[in-house]
């Protein structure tokens, strides 16, 4: 998990800040921001192995930046965070090119889970 | 008057709106409390292996789940008010509550936008009216402006009383005299028809009337 960049993009703060110490706690290397176009221009200047993606933000809805992530850095994988009840918009994201997505609040092995399992196979690629 | 279905219908669009928006940011407030509580577990784990863990760490979480709960608990108290609005059909509220209440239950997408709302409202004046009714049109107003609005603009509400009217204006910059012929404008207009008041839209200007008192 040493290699691993994880960048965390949530409009909540707190959240993000948390979520990141907790990953740094087990050894992955986490930056992270709170407003899509700031995911899009750190992302333009250092792209992360792996992008946990909030659904709703400000400026930039987070489908929006997924699209534009998939198009300029294809290599870098995405997991979709998701405040809704439903699985619908978690649905959309991977039709979009998502890894997974996952429902907040969080499980935080089965982010881990999912962040490996994105990173081997954008390693395999 | 307005077909009081129609109107029914539209009132109970706005509460599902408002729900799925409330428990959208509960859930957001549930993420944040989640992830400190495992913080504290893993700084419990840490310090279980006679790791040094500083107060302050565990000060942070604990203040941040506090602040949380605190968060939590007016989003639901405000939910909690506007669902005892229909408890009668008919009711009495405070004005300046009323639109405290509907800036709060907007939230979320004032911060989406980036927008400022400014309120002002003359002290003491009463309104009697269908309130959920009532509560549900500044709803759907407030909403239906933010969405016309261009982000990080200002929409500034005022409301006050002539003679048996109550008038709000609600002024924002991006707001054209063609929004009343779109779709939430109609509904609205729906129930200021149902309200026997008047809607008017000018430019960056929208103005509604409606009766301070309705009986029975």
């Amino acid at each position: 998990m040493d290699n691993i960049k994880v960048m965390i993009a949530d409009d909540e703060e707190e959240f993000a800040s948390t979520l990141s110490t907790r990953l740094k706690l087990r050894k992955f290397h986490t930056t992270t921001c709170n407003s899509g176009t700031t995911a899009l221009s750190i992302i333009d200047e250092d792209q992360p192995d792996v992008l946990v993606l909030d659904l709703k933000m400000p400026d930039l809805d987070g489908l929006e930046v997924l699209a534009e992530v998939k198009e300029n850095y294809p290599k870098i994988e995405v997991i979709m965070l998701t405040g809704h009840g439903s699985f619908e918009a978690g649905r959309e994201g991977m039709e979009l090119g998502a890894f997974d997505y996952i429902m907040k609040p969080v499980d935080l092995g089965q982010l881990v889970e999912k962040i490996i399992e994105a990173y081997q196979k954008r390693e395999r690629t | 008057m307005e077909d009081k279905t129609s109107v029914d219908k539209i009132c109970v669009e706005v509460f599902s709106r408002v729900s799925a928006s409330i428990s959208h940011e509960l859930k957001n407030a549930l993420a944040i409390i989640n992830e400190n509580a495992g913080l504290l577990d893993d700084l419990l784990l840490m310090a279980g292996d006679e790791e040094k863990i500083g107060k302050e760490h565990i000060q942070a979480a604990t203040s941040t789940i506090t602040k949380q709960v605190s968060r939590s608990n007016t989003i639901i108290k405000n939910l909690n008010v506007f669902a005892h609005s229909g408890d009668t059909i008919l009711g009495q509220a405070n004005l300046y509550e009323v639109l405290t209440l509907v800036a709060a239950l907007t939230d979320r997408q004032v911060v989406m936008k980036d927008i400022l709302i400014e309120l002002s409202c003359g002290a003491g004046i009463e309104i009697s009216t269908y309130l959920l009714v009532f509560e549900s049109l500044l709803y759907l107003t407030v909403v239906s402006l933010i969405d016309e609005m261009p982000a990080g603009g200002k929409l500034t509400i005022s409301a006050s009383r002539q003679k048996q009217n109550i008038i709000i204006l609600f002024y924002g910059g991006g707001l054209s005299r063609e929004f009343l012929s779109n779709g939430p404008a109609q509904e609205m207009e729906s129930i200021v028809n149902f309200l026997e008041g008047s809607i008017f839209c000018g430019a960056n200007e929208l103005s509604l009337s409606v009766p301070a008192e309705i009986s029975a």
